[in-house]
Protein backbone atom coordinates (compact mmCIF):
# COMPACT_ATOMS: atom_id res chain seq x y z
CA UNK A 1 0.00 0.00 0.00
CA UNK A 2 1.46 3.20 -1.02
CA UNK A 3 2.04 5.53 1.67
CA UNK A 4 0.10 8.98 0.43
CA UNK A 5 1.45 12.62 2.77
CA UNK A 6 -1.29 14.39 4.19
CA UNK A 7 -0.43 17.45 1.80
CA UNK A 8 -0.78 15.18 -0.82
CA UNK A 9 -4.28 13.99 0.42
CA UNK A 10 -5.90 17.74 0.41
CA UNK A 11 -4.03 19.55 -2.36
CA UNK A 12 -4.29 17.64 -5.33
CA UNK A 13 -8.20 16.47 -4.33
CA UNK A 14 -7.47 13.09 -3.58
CA UNK A 15 -10.18 13.11 -0.78
CA UNK A 16 -12.09 10.34 -2.44
CA UNK A 17 -11.43 6.91 -1.43
CA UNK A 18 -8.07 7.93 0.35
CA UNK A 19 -6.54 5.74 2.39
CA UNK A 20 -3.12 6.71 4.10
CA UNK A 21 -0.81 6.53 6.74
CA UNK A 22 -0.47 9.24 9.46
CA UNK A 23 2.02 9.75 12.28
CA UNK A 24 0.30 11.39 14.98
CA UNK A 25 2.50 12.57 17.66
CA UNK A 26 -0.50 13.50 20.39
CA UNK A 27 -1.38 9.64 19.95
CA UNK A 28 1.47 8.28 20.63
CA UNK A 29 2.25 10.44 24.01
CA UNK A 30 -1.84 8.83 25.23
CA UNK A 31 -0.40 5.48 24.06
CA UNK A 32 3.28 5.66 25.86
CA UNK A 33 1.38 5.94 28.69
CA UNK A 34 -0.56 2.26 28.93
CA UNK A 35 0.91 -0.26 30.60
CA UNK A 36 0.21 -3.47 30.27
CA UNK A 37 -0.30 -4.94 33.55
CA UNK A 38 -2.39 -2.06 34.35
CA UNK A 39 -6.91 -2.86 33.46
CA UNK A 40 -7.84 0.53 31.36
CA UNK A 41 -11.04 1.90 30.57
CA UNK A 42 -11.68 2.70 26.90
CA UNK A 43 -14.51 4.85 25.38
CA UNK A 44 -14.12 4.74 21.52
CA UNK A 45 -16.85 7.27 20.05
CA UNK A 46 -16.09 5.17 16.59
CA UNK A 47 -17.00 2.13 14.84
CA UNK A 48 -15.57 -1.20 15.96
CA UNK A 49 -12.83 -2.23 13.69
CA UNK A 50 -10.61 -5.42 14.24
CA UNK A 51 -7.45 -3.46 13.86
CA UNK A 52 -7.67 -1.59 16.64
CA UNK A 53 -9.10 -4.18 18.77
CA UNK A 54 -6.14 -6.04 17.93
CA UNK A 55 -3.52 -3.32 19.73
CA UNK A 56 -6.27 -3.00 22.48
CA UNK A 57 -6.14 -6.79 22.99
CA UNK A 58 -2.10 -5.99 23.51
CA UNK A 59 -3.45 -4.35 27.22
CA UNK A 60 -6.00 -5.57 29.87
CA UNK A 61 -8.96 -3.18 28.57
CA UNK A 62 -12.34 -2.87 28.85
CA UNK A 63 -13.85 -1.21 25.10
CA UNK A 64 -16.78 0.63 25.22
CA UNK A 65 -17.94 0.78 21.56
CA UNK A 66 -20.09 3.64 20.49
CA UNK A 67 -20.09 4.06 16.77
CA UNK A 68 -21.38 7.39 17.88
CA UNK A 69 -21.83 8.75 14.17
CA UNK A 70 -23.79 5.68 12.93
CA UNK A 71 -26.37 5.62 15.88
CA UNK A 72 -26.84 9.16 15.74
CA UNK A 73 -27.78 8.80 12.34
CA UNK A 74 -30.03 6.00 13.15
CA UNK A 75 -31.49 7.78 15.93
CA UNK A 76 -32.56 10.77 14.37
CA UNK A 77 -34.11 8.60 11.29
CA UNK A 78 -36.07 5.99 13.66
CA UNK A 79 -36.85 7.70 16.46
CA UNK A 80 -36.61 11.65 16.80
CA UNK A 81 -36.93 11.84 12.38
CA UNK A 82 -35.07 14.30 10.71
CA UNK A 83 -35.11 17.90 11.84
CA UNK A 84 -36.87 17.14 15.81
CA UNK A 85 -35.03 17.66 18.08
CA UNK A 86 -33.23 14.91 20.59
CA UNK A 87 -30.79 14.69 23.29
CA UNK A 88 -27.56 13.36 22.25
CA UNK A 89 -26.90 11.07 25.30
CA UNK A 90 -30.16 8.76 24.59
CA UNK A 91 -28.00 7.86 21.65
CA UNK A 92 -25.18 6.53 24.24
CA UNK A 93 -24.84 3.18 26.01
CA UNK A 94 -25.76 3.15 29.28
CA UNK A 95 -22.49 3.01 31.43
CA UNK A 96 -22.80 1.98 34.66
CA UNK A 97 -22.08 4.20 37.36
CA UNK A 98 -19.12 3.61 38.58
CA UNK A 99 -17.29 3.47 35.42
CA UNK A 100 -14.53 5.64 35.03
CA UNK A 101 -12.74 6.22 31.41
CA UNK A 102 -8.93 6.06 31.02
CA UNK A 103 -8.99 7.35 27.68
CA UNK A 104 -11.55 8.60 25.63
CA UNK A 105 -11.14 8.46 21.33
CA UNK A 106 -13.14 11.01 19.70
CA UNK A 107 -11.36 10.46 16.33
CA UNK A 108 -12.64 12.81 14.32
CA UNK A 109 -16.38 13.02 15.61
CA UNK A 110 -15.87 16.45 16.75
CA UNK A 111 -16.08 17.96 13.21
CA UNK A 112 -19.21 16.10 12.43
CA UNK A 113 -21.24 17.33 15.87
CA UNK A 114 -23.05 20.41 16.03
CA UNK A 115 -21.94 22.85 19.40
CA UNK A 116 -25.08 21.99 21.52
CA UNK A 117 -24.38 18.38 20.83
CA UNK A 118 -20.48 18.31 21.67
CA UNK A 119 -20.96 20.43 24.75
CA UNK A 120 -23.69 18.46 26.15
CA UNK A 121 -21.38 15.20 25.16
CA UNK A 122 -18.58 16.34 27.31
CA UNK A 123 -20.81 17.27 30.25
CA UNK A 124 -22.07 13.86 30.00
CA UNK A 125 -18.79 12.00 29.76
CA UNK A 126 -17.51 14.19 32.37
CA UNK A 127 -19.21 12.39 34.83
CA UNK A 128 -17.50 9.52 33.96
CA UNK A 129 -13.99 10.69 33.91
CA UNK A 130 -11.58 10.82 36.83
CA UNK A 131 -8.67 13.01 37.25
CA UNK A 132 -6.02 12.24 34.75
CA UNK A 133 -8.47 10.40 32.34
CA UNK A 134 -7.02 11.36 28.94
CA UNK A 135 -9.21 12.84 25.36
CA UNK A 136 -7.72 12.13 21.90
CA UNK A 137 -9.43 13.38 18.86
CA UNK A 138 -8.69 15.05 15.46
CA UNK A 139 -9.96 18.17 13.68
CA UNK A 140 -10.02 18.89 10.05
CA UNK A 141 -8.66 22.38 10.31
CA UNK A 142 -10.39 23.24 6.95
CA UNK A 143 -13.21 24.66 5.93
CA UNK A 144 -14.71 21.42 3.68
CA UNK A 145 -14.49 18.03 5.20
CA UNK A 146 -15.29 14.77 4.26
CA UNK A 147 -19.56 13.95 4.18
CA UNK A 148 -18.72 11.09 6.86
CA UNK A 149 -16.43 10.36 9.29
CA UNK A 150 -13.21 8.73 8.29
CA UNK A 151 -12.41 5.25 9.55
CA UNK A 152 -8.63 5.50 11.86
CA UNK A 153 -7.24 2.09 11.89
CA UNK A 154 -4.32 1.95 14.66
CA UNK A 155 -1.34 0.56 13.43
CA UNK A 156 0.86 0.71 15.97
CA UNK A 157 1.07 3.79 18.83
CA UNK A 158 1.94 6.23 16.63
CA UNK A 159 0.49 5.48 12.99
CA UNK A 160 -3.15 5.65 11.97
CA UNK A 161 -4.52 4.36 9.18
CA UNK A 162 -6.97 6.79 7.88
CA UNK A 163 -9.91 5.53 5.29
CA UNK A 164 -12.20 8.59 3.69
CA UNK A 165 -14.98 6.29 1.92
CA UNK A 166 -16.52 10.20 1.31
CA UNK A 167 -17.14 10.95 -2.44
CA UNK A 168 -18.16 14.34 -1.44
CA UNK A 169 -17.30 17.42 1.11
CA UNK A 170 -19.23 19.48 3.43
CA UNK A 171 -18.83 22.01 5.54
CA UNK A 172 -17.05 22.08 8.56
CA UNK A 173 -17.87 23.45 12.19
CA UNK A 174 -13.93 24.94 11.82
CA UNK A 175 -13.49 23.99 15.37
CA UNK A 176 -9.88 25.58 16.74
CA UNK A 177 -7.88 25.05 19.40
CA UNK A 178 -8.89 28.48 21.07
CA UNK A 179 -12.54 27.28 21.29
CA UNK A 180 -12.00 24.65 23.39
CA UNK A 181 -11.86 25.86 26.96
CA UNK A 182 -15.87 27.02 26.20
CA UNK A 183 -16.40 23.55 24.45
CA UNK A 184 -14.86 21.41 26.92
CA UNK A 185 -15.19 22.34 30.67
CA UNK A 186 -13.12 20.39 33.20
CA UNK A 187 -10.24 18.92 30.09
CA UNK A 188 -6.92 20.98 29.72
CA UNK A 189 -5.16 20.51 26.84
CA UNK A 190 -2.39 18.42 27.47
CA UNK A 191 -0.91 17.70 23.92
CA UNK A 192 -1.82 19.46 20.82
CA UNK A 193 -0.10 19.44 17.40
CA UNK A 194 -1.07 21.13 14.49
CA UNK A 195 0.20 18.93 11.04
CA UNK A 196 1.03 20.36 7.53
CA UNK A 197 -2.09 19.53 6.32
CA UNK A 198 -3.76 21.81 8.17
CA UNK A 199 -5.22 18.86 11.03
CA UNK A 200 -4.60 19.34 14.26
CA UNK A 201 -4.60 16.55 17.08
CA UNK A 202 -5.68 17.37 20.56
CA UNK A 203 -4.75 15.49 23.65
CA UNK A 204 -6.73 16.91 26.77
CA UNK A 205 -6.37 15.83 29.88
CA UNK A 206 -9.55 15.90 32.35
CA UNK A 207 -8.87 17.73 35.77
CA UNK A 208 -12.15 18.33 36.93
CA UNK A 209 -11.70 22.46 36.98
CA UNK A 210 -13.49 24.63 34.87
CA UNK B 1 -22.53 -35.18 -17.22
CA UNK B 2 -24.73 -36.48 -14.35
CA UNK B 3 -28.46 -36.97 -15.13
CA UNK B 4 -30.37 -34.65 -12.67
CA UNK B 5 -33.37 -36.41 -10.76
CA UNK B 6 -36.26 -33.81 -10.65
CA UNK B 7 -36.44 -35.33 -7.26
CA UNK B 8 -32.68 -33.61 -6.43
CA UNK B 9 -34.43 -30.01 -6.41
CA UNK B 10 -37.07 -30.82 -3.68
CA UNK B 11 -35.39 -29.08 -0.61
CA UNK B 12 -34.09 -31.59 2.36
CA UNK B 13 -35.15 -31.56 5.92
CA UNK B 14 -31.71 -30.88 7.15
CA UNK B 15 -31.02 -32.30 10.56
CA UNK B 16 -27.57 -31.47 11.04
CA UNK B 17 -25.04 -30.06 9.09
CA UNK B 18 -21.11 -30.32 8.86
CA UNK B 19 -18.97 -27.19 9.85
CA UNK B 20 -15.70 -26.77 7.83
CA UNK B 21 -13.76 -28.79 10.23
CA UNK B 22 -16.32 -31.84 9.63
CA UNK B 23 -17.70 -31.90 12.89
CA UNK B 24 -21.84 -32.16 13.01
CA UNK B 25 -23.25 -29.40 14.02
CA UNK B 26 -27.18 -28.82 14.74
CA UNK B 27 -29.11 -26.49 12.99
CA UNK B 28 -31.93 -24.22 13.62
CA UNK B 29 -33.70 -22.79 10.70
CA UNK B 30 -34.62 -19.93 9.59
CA UNK B 31 -38.65 -20.51 10.44
CA UNK B 32 -38.30 -21.52 13.85
CA UNK B 33 -39.12 -19.17 16.78
CA UNK B 34 -37.65 -20.12 20.14
CA UNK B 35 -38.53 -18.14 22.91
CA UNK B 36 -36.71 -19.37 26.56
CA UNK B 37 -33.80 -21.06 27.36
CA UNK B 38 -31.72 -22.94 24.76
CA UNK B 39 -28.51 -25.57 25.69
CA UNK B 40 -27.07 -28.31 24.32
CA UNK B 41 -24.12 -30.55 24.12
CA UNK B 42 -23.24 -30.71 20.08
CA UNK B 43 -22.06 -27.39 17.91
CA UNK B 44 -24.78 -25.56 16.82
CA UNK B 45 -26.03 -23.14 13.68
CA UNK B 46 -28.99 -20.81 14.61
CA UNK B 47 -30.77 -19.51 11.67
CA UNK B 48 -34.25 -19.04 13.54
CA UNK B 49 -35.37 -16.68 16.10
CA UNK B 50 -34.41 -17.29 19.90
CA UNK B 51 -35.58 -14.86 22.63
CA UNK B 52 -33.83 -15.85 25.71
CA UNK B 53 -30.93 -17.67 26.65
CA UNK B 54 -28.22 -19.62 24.54
CA UNK B 55 -26.04 -21.79 26.38
CA UNK B 56 -23.61 -24.59 25.28
CA UNK B 57 -20.75 -23.74 26.73
CA UNK B 58 -18.62 -26.44 26.10
CA UNK B 59 -19.75 -25.87 21.88
CA UNK B 60 -19.42 -23.98 19.81
CA UNK B 61 -22.63 -21.51 18.62
CA UNK B 62 -22.87 -19.55 15.12
CA UNK B 63 -25.35 -17.34 14.40
CA UNK B 64 -26.11 -17.80 10.97
CA UNK B 65 -27.06 -15.02 8.37
CA UNK B 66 -30.90 -15.55 9.11
CA UNK B 67 -30.47 -15.31 12.55
CA UNK B 68 -32.36 -12.98 14.83
CA UNK B 69 -31.27 -13.40 18.34
CA UNK B 70 -32.26 -11.56 21.58
CA UNK B 71 -30.40 -13.43 23.94
CA UNK B 72 -27.12 -13.91 25.99
CA UNK B 73 -25.10 -16.38 24.66
CA UNK B 74 -22.31 -19.03 26.74
CA UNK B 75 -20.44 -21.33 24.53
CA UNK B 76 -16.78 -22.09 23.67
CA UNK B 77 -16.81 -20.08 20.69
CA UNK B 78 -19.52 -17.69 19.15
CA UNK B 79 -19.61 -16.63 15.16
CA UNK B 80 -22.25 -14.16 14.51
CA UNK B 81 -23.19 -13.57 10.91
CA UNK B 82 -26.43 -12.64 11.86
CA UNK B 83 -28.71 -9.95 13.97
CA UNK B 84 -27.83 -9.84 18.02
CA UNK B 85 -28.93 -7.96 20.89
CA UNK B 86 -27.49 -9.28 23.86
CA UNK B 87 -24.18 -10.79 25.83
CA UNK B 88 -22.19 -12.78 24.44
CA UNK B 89 -19.39 -14.58 26.86
CA UNK B 90 -16.97 -17.25 24.87
CA UNK B 91 -14.77 -18.99 26.30
CA UNK B 92 -12.38 -18.89 23.58
CA UNK B 93 -13.17 -16.62 20.96
CA UNK B 94 -16.08 -14.27 19.50
CA UNK B 95 -16.50 -13.33 16.20
CA UNK B 96 -18.31 -10.82 14.11
CA UNK B 97 -18.77 -11.40 10.63
CA UNK B 98 -18.82 -8.57 7.96
CA UNK B 99 -23.00 -9.05 8.08
CA UNK B 100 -22.77 -9.78 11.82
CA UNK B 101 -25.05 -6.76 13.34
CA UNK B 102 -24.50 -7.20 17.64
CA UNK B 103 -25.65 -4.32 20.29
CA UNK B 104 -24.45 -6.31 23.47
CA UNK B 105 -21.17 -6.58 25.67
CA UNK B 106 -18.24 -9.34 24.58
CA UNK B 107 -16.59 -11.29 27.49
CA UNK B 108 -13.98 -13.21 25.54
CA UNK B 109 -10.21 -13.70 25.45
CA UNK B 110 -10.05 -13.35 21.78
CA UNK B 111 -12.55 -10.62 19.79
CA UNK B 112 -12.59 -10.77 16.30
CA UNK B 113 -14.56 -8.06 14.48
CA UNK B 114 -14.03 -8.17 10.27
CA UNK B 115 -14.45 -5.12 8.40
CA UNK B 116 -18.44 -4.07 8.10
CA UNK B 117 -19.28 -5.57 10.92
CA UNK B 118 -21.90 -3.26 13.16
CA UNK B 119 -20.55 -3.23 16.98
CA UNK B 120 -22.07 -1.30 19.92
CA UNK B 121 -21.69 -2.45 23.23
CA UNK B 122 -18.37 -3.32 25.28
CA UNK B 123 -15.52 -5.76 24.19
CA UNK B 124 -13.72 -6.86 27.59
CA UNK B 125 -10.82 -9.61 26.46
CA UNK B 126 -8.80 -9.24 29.98
CA UNK B 127 -8.57 -12.91 30.93
CA UNK B 128 -9.44 -12.02 34.63
CA UNK B 129 -12.99 -10.72 33.85
CA UNK B 130 -13.08 -13.72 31.08
CA UNK B 131 -12.22 -15.84 33.94
CA UNK B 132 -14.47 -14.32 36.74
CA UNK B 133 -17.22 -13.97 34.48
CA UNK B 134 -17.14 -17.86 33.10
CA UNK B 135 -16.99 -19.00 37.11
CA UNK B 136 -20.14 -16.51 37.63
CA UNK B 137 -22.48 -18.06 35.20
CA UNK B 138 -21.60 -22.10 36.38
CA UNK B 139 -21.83 -20.81 40.03
CA UNK B 140 -25.29 -19.73 38.89
CA UNK B 141 -26.14 -22.83 37.14
CA UNK B 142 -24.93 -25.33 39.46
CA UNK B 143 -26.75 -23.07 42.86
CA UNK B 144 -30.16 -23.52 40.85
CA UNK B 145 -32.48 -24.78 43.20
CA UNK B 146 -33.75 -28.50 42.89
CA UNK B 147 -36.93 -27.35 41.11
CA UNK B 148 -35.17 -25.37 38.36
CA UNK B 149 -32.20 -28.00 38.01
CA UNK B 150 -34.65 -30.91 37.38
CA UNK B 151 -36.26 -28.28 34.54
CA UNK B 152 -32.49 -27.93 33.04
CA UNK B 153 -32.35 -31.31 33.22
CA UNK B 154 -35.47 -31.18 31.14
CA UNK B 155 -34.83 -29.10 28.68
CA UNK B 156 -31.64 -30.79 27.67
CA UNK B 157 -33.02 -33.79 25.70
CA UNK B 158 -35.81 -32.11 24.74
CA UNK B 159 -33.34 -29.23 23.17
CA UNK B 160 -32.33 -32.29 20.82
CA UNK B 161 -35.38 -32.67 19.43
CA UNK B 162 -35.91 -29.03 18.84
CA UNK B 163 -32.75 -28.49 17.62
CA UNK B 164 -33.52 -31.27 14.82
CA UNK B 165 -36.36 -29.84 13.50
CA UNK B 166 -35.04 -27.38 11.23
CA UNK B 167 -36.76 -28.03 8.09
CA UNK B 168 -35.40 -25.49 5.83
CA UNK B 169 -31.97 -24.96 4.33
CA UNK B 170 -30.12 -21.79 5.68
Amino acid sequence: MPIVTAERIYSEGMIDQARSEYNFLALNVLFSQLQANKKYNILDMGPANGMNLDFFSNFRCKIFIEDLYQSRQEYVDSIAGPGKTFNIVDVLLKYDSDVRFDVILFWDLFDYLEVEELKTLIKHISKFCSKGSMMFFITSGMDNIPQEPAVFRILDKQHLQYENHSPTNRRGHGYRQSMYKNLLPGFKLYRGFRMSTGMEENLFIYTGKS
Amino acid sequence: MWKKNPADDKPELPITSSSSNGKEQALIGPSIRITGGLAGEEDVIIQGTVDGTVEFKQHNVTVGKHGRITADIYAKEICVEGNLEGDLYGEKRVSVRATGRVKGNITAPRVVMEDGAKFKGSIDMDAKSVSNETNEHKQKMTNLPPIAEKLRENVKPNMDKKLHVGNQKP
